[in-house]
């Protein structure tokens, strides 16, 4: 299902999505061995019932197939690698979801194919106010979808032009594969 | 590289907007949830931009969507053409993904083999 971080990361900004949030931050960041991974934003949150369905898990509102275990699996995943994990959320307050974990922790998932899945989010995202930050390893990115509208005016993120661009330019800052 | 050559990105795609009037005829999305990568929609995504890059057909954008709720036929993907039904597509592969381009968005034939589902 969900094997690799980055996935975690796309499916907590869909949940996002889903919660009519406006503005979604995400934060990757590594402090010495420890990995950070933060998705905050300012949808309508959730009462104190609906969160704890959601932890317990098989609990979903985003579509009639969708598993609902996004948030179980990311807190196991977590406790697993001698981190940890909260989730903190209310009714109009939006919902701020951290995740850390012991990067020398075996049990660690892989990132995946995290410049790919940024630049899915940013596509995603057009419209909404989206910011990424990735600190890890030398490596630093802090890119939003308002920078990106105020650079491209009226053309779309997802122009091919602007598909390739970012491509070699996520590749560039984080490394990875992208696509 | 540097995030300001978009600039340079947006003047040149400004212009084909201009050449054609900035009319979009079709939008093609691309369901991307997490199941849909799973499955290969990313491989399906660059189908398309690259077969409508060599075609150049500039009035057919390319978008992607979350989850479409269809899991079990991802990649899942949409047509939307002015004035037409949208048709969806099931377990679409890089080469059904072209030809979804040649057959359909250029020759306006779905490709009846795929169609998952017909909206009014």
């Amino acid at each position: 299902m969900i094997e690799e971080l980055d996935m975690h990361i796309l499916d907590l900004v869909q949940n996002a999505i889903a919660a009519d949030a406006n503005r979604i931050s995400v934060e990757i960041r590594c402090i010495d061995d420890q990995l950070i991974l933060r998705v905050s934003d300012d949808g309508k949150g959730m009462t104190p019932e609906v969160r704890a369905a959601v932890e317990r898990g098989f609990f979903s509102t985003k579509s009639p197939q969708a598993v609902g275990l996004g948030i179980p699996l990311l807190k196991e995943t977590a406790e697993q690698c001698d981190g940890s994990f909260s989730l903190e959320t209310a009714p109009g307050q939006g919902t701020t979801v951290t995740a850390t974990f012991r990067r020398s922790h075996i049990d660690l998932p892989p990132f995946g194919n995290l410049a790919a899945t940024i630049l899915d989010l940013l596509v995603m995202c057009e419209g909404r106010d989206l910011e990424v930050s990735y600190h890890c390893d030398g490596r630093d990115l802090e890119l939003s979808t308002r920078e990106l509208a105020g650079l491209l005016g009226g053309v779309r993120i997802s122009h091919p032009a602007v598909i390739k661009f970012l491509q070699d330019y996520l590749t560039e800052r984080i490394g990875g594969n992208v696509r | 590289m540097k995030l300001e050559e978009l600039r340079k990105i947006r003047e040149k795609a400004a212009k084909e907007l201009t050449l054609r009037g900035g009319q979009v005829r079709v939008k093609v999305v691309v369901g991307m949830g997490t199941s849909g990568i799973a499955a290969g929609a990313r491989d399906v995504l660059a189908a398309f931009l690259d077969e409508i890059g060599k075609r150049e057909l500039t009035d057919v954008i390319v978008t992607q969507s979350g989850e479409r709720g269809l899991a079990s036929a991802e990649p899942v993907v949409e047509v939307h053409e002015e004035g037409k039904p949208t048709v969806v597509y099931g377990n679409v592969t890089p080469e059904v993904a072209r030809r979804i381009v040649a057959e359909h968005l250029v020759n306006g034939n779905p490709v009846a083999d795929y169609v998952i589902e017909v909206r009014e």
